[in-house]
């Protein structure tokens, strides 16, 4: 989930780069050097999942799965996705480098609320049914979030002309949503089941 | 812009990004068409000396405009009481951001042409990135190579055992696990890494970054794409007194 070039005017980008910004140094200071590498793994991991298409209807949606990547990562998510999209920028044209900030606050924002939300499902001793629940809950959060701020910011920037627009993009973003709750559940889930131990010791 | 291939990686970092910022909050459409032109005649410059191709290049662009589709899609119309109404100004304002977004793609691609991921990383770093963010970008860069390779084998071995994605509840269950098979594998990598790094001695610090270049070669060309991105800028401003 993108905002292209050019849509967002210049008060709007660089507010939403600054707050990007306070949450990347957060993130940063948050995340201790020993763990750096076990953000990168799970960074990287999420980047190639992100990738996978799953078809829907006559078309396709690929996953996105920030809310997961939020309730795994904690606050260390902001500099991860921050990477993620500056790669993205850079080699697949995805975004840009003046949009990177709202880019990043509309991803991360959400998922570091799941963290906050469901954090608890990751313990070892918590049920199954839990953890399913909570990785499906991640992706309700982490897209219905970004629809939520993605929308801030269009209105904050084109007011009543980005209108239709706003309504679109949420429409648009339902069935993602859907897929990155089920697959966030599964996904979840199984981890649960094979390694409960390395999961409850991922950053916080 | 041969001499673009030479630049200093750091350089060509550091121009893609003000040409982006510059690109974005341009408000003239005039402005941004010139410059639009000037990042496409630097694709084609890339397409020629090897660094990308035509396919590459219609590719990113498509992907930009998906989204420029949704924009035009509803700009131009407005639902007032009287229904679906045709809107002018928005027709001008869907316009002003497909020269936007398709002029950043360009200038991106035209300036990072054959830089490749590891090439950023170390770009980004010798741009003043923060120490720890440039070391999480080097590594994400070093892994994702690993998983994607890992991914194509997921999915040789599905269609093997004759998996088709379709939109049905396997899919979904197949995806899932997809994504927890490489969740799983960064969750044990990351313990042996940390064991390999400590057993190494790892103090948190790496090498600094190479010094900035001397060469006045280099520094030309930063002037040089400079005065292109101005100029590009300037012109139709120019033209219209």
């Amino acid at each position: 989930m993108h905002l292209a070039e050019g849509v967002l005017d210049a008060p709007t980008l660089i507010a939403s780069g600054l707050l990007a910004a306070g949450g990347v140094a957060v993130g940063l200071r948050r995340l201790p050097e020993s763990r750096l590498p076990l953000a990168a793994l799970l960074g990287a991991a999420l980047f190639v999942a992100s990738t996978i298409h799953v078809p829907v209807g006559v078309g396709s949606v690929h996953l996105v799965l920030n809310g997961l990547a939020g309730l795994l990562l904690g606050w260390a998510v902001f500099p991860v996705i921050v990477v993620a999209l500056a790669l993205q920028a850079a080699l697949f044209s995805f975004g840009g480098f003046a949009v990177l900030g709202a880019n990043t606050l509309l991803l991360a924002a959400p998922a570091v609320l799941a963290h906050a939300l469901l954090r608890g499902a990751l313990r070892p001793d918590a049920a199954p049914a839990r953890r399913a629940l909570a990785g499906a809950l991640a992706g309700v959060v982490g897209i219905g979030g970004a629809i939520l701020i993605a929308a801030g910011l269009l209105a904050a920037s084109g007011g009543r002309a980005y209108a239709e627009l706003i309504v679109l993009l949420a429409v648009a973003h339902v069935p993602v949503l859907a897929i990155d709750a089920a697959v966030g559940a599964t996904a979840l889930a199984v981890l649960g089941r094979v390694l409960p131990r390395a999961l409850a010791e991922v950053p916080r | 812009m041969s001499c673009t291939r030479q630049a200093d990686h750091r350089l060509r970092l550091a121009a893609a990004v003000v040409a982006s910022a510059v690109i974005a909050v341009t408000p003239q459409p005039a402005s941004v068409a010139v410059l639009l032109a000037a990042a496409l005649c630097g694709c084609a410059v890339a397409v020629a000396l090897g660094e990308t191709s035509v396919r590459d290049v219609a590719r990113r662009l498509l992907a930009v405009n998906a989204f420029v589709a949704l924009v035009w899609v509803t700009l131009p119309w407005q639902l007032t009481a009287r229904g679906w109404v045709y809107w002018p100004p928005g027709v001008d304002l869907a316009l002003l951001i497909t020269l936007r977004a398709n002029a950043v793609a360009a200038a991106c691609l035209a300036l990072l042409a054959g830089i490749d991921a590891f090439g950023l990383a170390r770009a980004a770093a010798g741009l003043g990135l923060p120490a720890k963010l440039a070391r999480l970008m080097a590594l994400t860069v070093r892994y994702v190579g690993l998983f994607a390779e890992t991914r194509l084998r997921i999915e040789r071995a599905c269609r093997a055992r004759g998996f088709r994605a379709r939109p049905d509840r396997r899919t979904l269950r197949v995806t899932a696990q997809m994504v927890a098979v490489l969740l799983m594998q960064a969750l044990l990598r990351a313990e042996r890494v940390e064991l390999a790094l400590r057993a190494r001695g790892f103090s948190g610090l790496y090498a600094a970054p190479a010094r900035w270049p001397r060469q006045r070669q280099q520094w030309a060309w930063a002037l040089a794409t400079g005065a292109a991105l101005s100029g590009a800028w300037l012109l139709p401003v120019w033209l219209a007194r």
